[in-house]
């Protein structure tokens, strides 16, 4: 008995090591934020639900049980609140969408920044540096 | 708040099944996707009319949403009838809808009463 609870925790184990490797491979290989975002919260959930179960089919004691099933409770509540959140926040900043190749029903619904947030960041940094050297001329030919 | 409180938890029941089988599939889906050497995504935001009740329903809604088949919601529109996703692969936008309806919509309706 004891023997096969080790090879199912050891299984499990496995299957969730592979679910969360294909989670990286996809946040690294997806095009926009917005489809790294699946990958991040079905695959990463997933894979982290199968190493708790095999956590604590291993470990059998209550304490590391129900300390177990409740931690994948609270993934399966704050991942998608927080998948949600991300991906409506990178679409309201202008993120990159280059994966869209259907239809945008969000258009006109949601306001959206024309650029990411990068390009605005350094937009308004190089201004800033124009304004300085500016006023930086105007004290040196005063004095 | 209902009559049949047996057959509210029956209904609870199913829709955690049902969660979980398509949460295992979505996952399969997206690891297939992640391992493919050359991603095939058509990815689209869809509109998804919604017609529940309560707040709680539709959060749990998108909730389930976001966990399942392809699919990841973005924004509840202000008079809660409808809720925007993105969906990794979709070349049919209806059929993701009627999906979604048949699978949870439904089943959260029963369960609101």
């Amino acid at each position: 008995m004891a023997t096969i609870l080790t090879l199912l925790a050891l299984l499990s184990k496995f299957v969730g090591v592979v679910f969360l490797f294909a989670a990286a491979l996809g946040v690294t290989r997806f095009k926009d934020t917005l489809q790294r975002m699946h990958a991040a919260t079905k695959a990463g959930t997933v894979g982290a639900i199968f190493v708790m179960l095999g956590v604590v089919l291993q470990l059998q004691r209550t304490d590391a049980t129900v300390v177990g099933l409740a931690a994948i409770a609270f993934l399966l509540i704050t991942i998608p609140v927080a998948g949600h959140l991300l991906a409506r926040a990178t679409y309201i900043s202008g993120g990159s969408i280059s994966g869209l190749a259907g239809d945008d029903a969000l258009k006109g619904v949601l306001p959206r920044e024309e650029r990411p947030l990068e390009e605005r960041i350094f937009a308004q940094l190089a201004s800033q540096a124009e304004e300085e050297r500016e006023v930086e001329g105007r004290r040196r030919r005063r004095g | 708040m209902s009559a049949r409180p047996l057959s509210r938890a029956y209904d609870v029941l199913m829709l955690t099944g049902v969660f979980f089988y398509e949460l295992a599939i979505s996952s399969v889906a997206v690891a297939r996707a992640a391992f493919a050497r050359t991603p095939q995504t058509n990815s689209a935001i869809i509109a998804v009319p919604v017609n529940l009740r309560t707040d709680f329903g539709i959060a749990v809604l998108a909730n389930l949403i976001t966990l399942t088949p392809g699919t990841c919601s973005l924004h509840v529109s202000e008079d809660k009838r409808t809720i925007y996703i993105h969906a990794l692969d979709a070349p049919d936008a209806d059929a993701i809808i009627a999906g979604i309806q048949s699978a949870f919509e439904d089943r959260i309706r029963r369960i609101e009463g």
